[in-house]
């Protein structure tokens, strides 16, 4: 790993994949909060791991399956699916438009 | 006090009818009353003539049949709004509940308030919360560590008989460190976690929040256990955990990892943790010094995964199915999503996320190790005494090499007890950690309960 360097461009690219709208007068703090943290993160590099592999979960179960049938206890009526919606309509989500003429 | 007593004390006292669990819910609500405004431990607190007609009419079928509970707010509760702390879901009522939750209700505990905390579980103080932070019972000046901090005040104030906590990298173990209660950080999957609000998945564990260890043994038996509902949860069966806390202590083989002990912590708790061994070599326990020189690498293998799962978990709040938009994320919290979308990214996915997951891999190698040649590792739960407010939160960097000692059980998934140890000079409390191999965690429990039995700083209040 080359030594790290968190520009603002890389922070707002960042966060614009993780849809998060950052104040342009935060991206600098936000990168020299960040710099140091990553460069801390540089101490892995160091270490060797040729032919170790990743491990991504640590319950050593294998494939857990579920029975393929329909669990009623635990269906929302639309009602309860939507309780919590900010907004809806005639049973629906409400979501900002994503295509415009 | 009623509620200074064990969770077993109370339920035999409750069987006997010396007293009811009215009368307990009623002392949870006056120290309520009287403690709460001061170190703002509750985000939501059900209403008493709620829980009082909960007591009224419970029957002593468990022994947590009748005793006031309280969970950290990252736990659906269904019909009671549950935050994890953060105005992202400031609104959200619940429609189902965590399994945890339905167990103990199920056992007849009854539910008093739902806990601040850092949200999502993102910090190590209890001030990264949108509901204003917890203060701690010894030093209101202080924090009360995190992020579980206000389920571990509540206990440690006697506003609760006990808690539910959750434990990402030291959630459970660094409160109970810092105000003076006992805690259990679980193997991974030893407890459902369906129904709790995920902070970073493969690390997440549920655990019991108390006054004793005696008392986590027997919450565990109530809350552990395989569930349908989570698919990481273990089929292992779950031990009668309060029959089997006297195993030996001339059985057990304790191992102080050198590198815990080292630079950075305070020469305070160093004392303090380590007496905990000659404690328990004088009573019989033969102590081992070991070495587990990954060590140092636990914050960035804790930091590239946690905050790589975190991002991906707090990409479901849309503001669209429930709870506000993104705007709402606070700045440590915006932070680690960054910090995990970075690691996550084309081009860097390799350097950071799998290299951290590979190194992963060398620590449950070391932590295998050192538990073959020890039963029981015995580790400082902080570096340093609570900070003063603001602290922490003043350097980002700081704030996570803060948790040193907690973040590299979690990777691993090994259990972890923290236990109250001593007291600084200026009284504040110092807690140990006990970490074992995988589903052990019976022998932990047995060896804290003994341990208990011969020092009584786990007796100890704050005054307030």
């Amino acid at each position: 790993m080359s030594k790290t360097i968190i520009t603002d461009d890389v922070v707002a690219k960042v966060a614009k994949l993780a849809r998060i709208d950052i104040p342009s007068q935060k991206i600098s703090l936000f990168a020299s909060q960040l710099e140091p943290i990553l460069e801390h993160f540089e101490s892995l590099s160091k270490v060797d791991t040729t032919n170790v592999a990743p491990t991504y979960q640590t319950t050593g179960l294998k494939t857990v399956l579920r029975e393929d049938v329909i669990d009623t206890d635990r269906m929302f009526s639309q009602k309860q699916a939507l309780s919590n919606a900010p907004k809806s309509s005639n049973g629906y989500f409400v979501t900002k438009a994503t295509i415009h003429k | 006090m009623l509620l200074d007593k064990t969770i077993k004390e109370l339920s035999e006292g409750l069987k006997k009818g010396e007293f009811t669990s009215v009368d307990l819910v009623n002392e949870c609500y006056d120290n309520i009353e009287k403690y709460n405004p001061k170190l703002n431990a509750f985000i939501s607190i059900i209403p008493r003539e709620v829980a009082l007609k909960n007591a009224s009419e419970i029957k002593l079928t468990t022994p947590l049949s009748g005793l006031p509970f309280v969970l950290k707010d990252c736990f659906c509760t269904e019909g009671v709004k549950t935050t994890a702390a953060s105005k992202v879901l400031e609104n959200f009522i619940p429609p189902y509940s965590a399994t945890i939750y339905q167990k103990l209700i199920n056992a007849g505990a009854i539910l008093i308030g739902k806990m601040n905390m850092d949200v999502w579980g993102h910090g190590g103080s209890s001030e990264n919360t949108d509901f204003g932070p917890v203060r701690n019972p010894w030093d209101t000046t202080r924090v009360a560590g995190g992020s579980g901090g206000g389920p571990a005040v509540a206990v440690a104030t006697r506003m609760a008989v006990f808690a539910v906590g959750e434990d990402t990298g030291g959630s459970i173990r660094n409160p109970a460190g810092w105000t003076n209660t006992t805690g259990l950080k679980v193997t991974y999957g030893r407890v459902s976690r369906y129904g709790a609000i995920a902070y970073a998945s493969s690390f997440d564990t549920v655990g019991p929040v108390a006054k004793t260890a005696q008392d986590c043994a027997i919450i565990m038996e109530t809350i552990a256990g395989v569930d349908k509902f989570d698919a990481t949860s273990s089929p292992n069966l779950v031990p009668e955990y309060s029959k089997l806390l006297n195993k030996k202590l001339s059985e057990i083989t304790v191992g102080i990892p050198k590198e815990f002990y080292g630079e950075g912590l305070d020469p305070e708790i160093k004392e303090a943790v380590l007496k905990v061994a000659t404690d328990l070599k004088n009573a019989g326990a033969k102590i081992k010094e070991i070495s587990m020189p990954l060590f140092n690498l636990c914050i960035p293998v804790y930091y590239l995964i946690g905050p790589s799962e975190t991002s991906s978990n707090l990409a479901r709040y849309d503001g669209i199915r429930y709870g506000n938009n993104r705007d709402n994320f606070t700045d440590e919290s915006i932070r680690r999503i960054l910090i995990g979308t970075y690691a996550l990214s084309a081009g860097y996915y390799d350097a950071y996320y799998k290299k951290a997951q590979q190194v992963r891999t060398l620590f449950i190698e070391e932590y295998k190790k050192v538990l073959s040649l020890c039963d029981v590792l015995l580790q400082p739960i902080m570096p340093n005494h609570p900070p003063k407010f603001g602290q922490l939160l003043s350097d980002p960097l700081q704030n996570l090499l803060a948790d040193i000692y907690t973040v590299s059980q979690n990777p691993v998934g090994v259990p972890s007890l923290a236990i109250p140890c001593g007291f600084s000079k200026t009284n504040l409390p110092i807690g140990a950690q006990l970490v074992g191999k995988m589903f052990s965690e019976e022998l932990l429990l047995s060896i804290g309960h003994q341990y208990q039995k011969l020092t009584n700083y786990h007796l100890q209040k704050p005054k307030l």
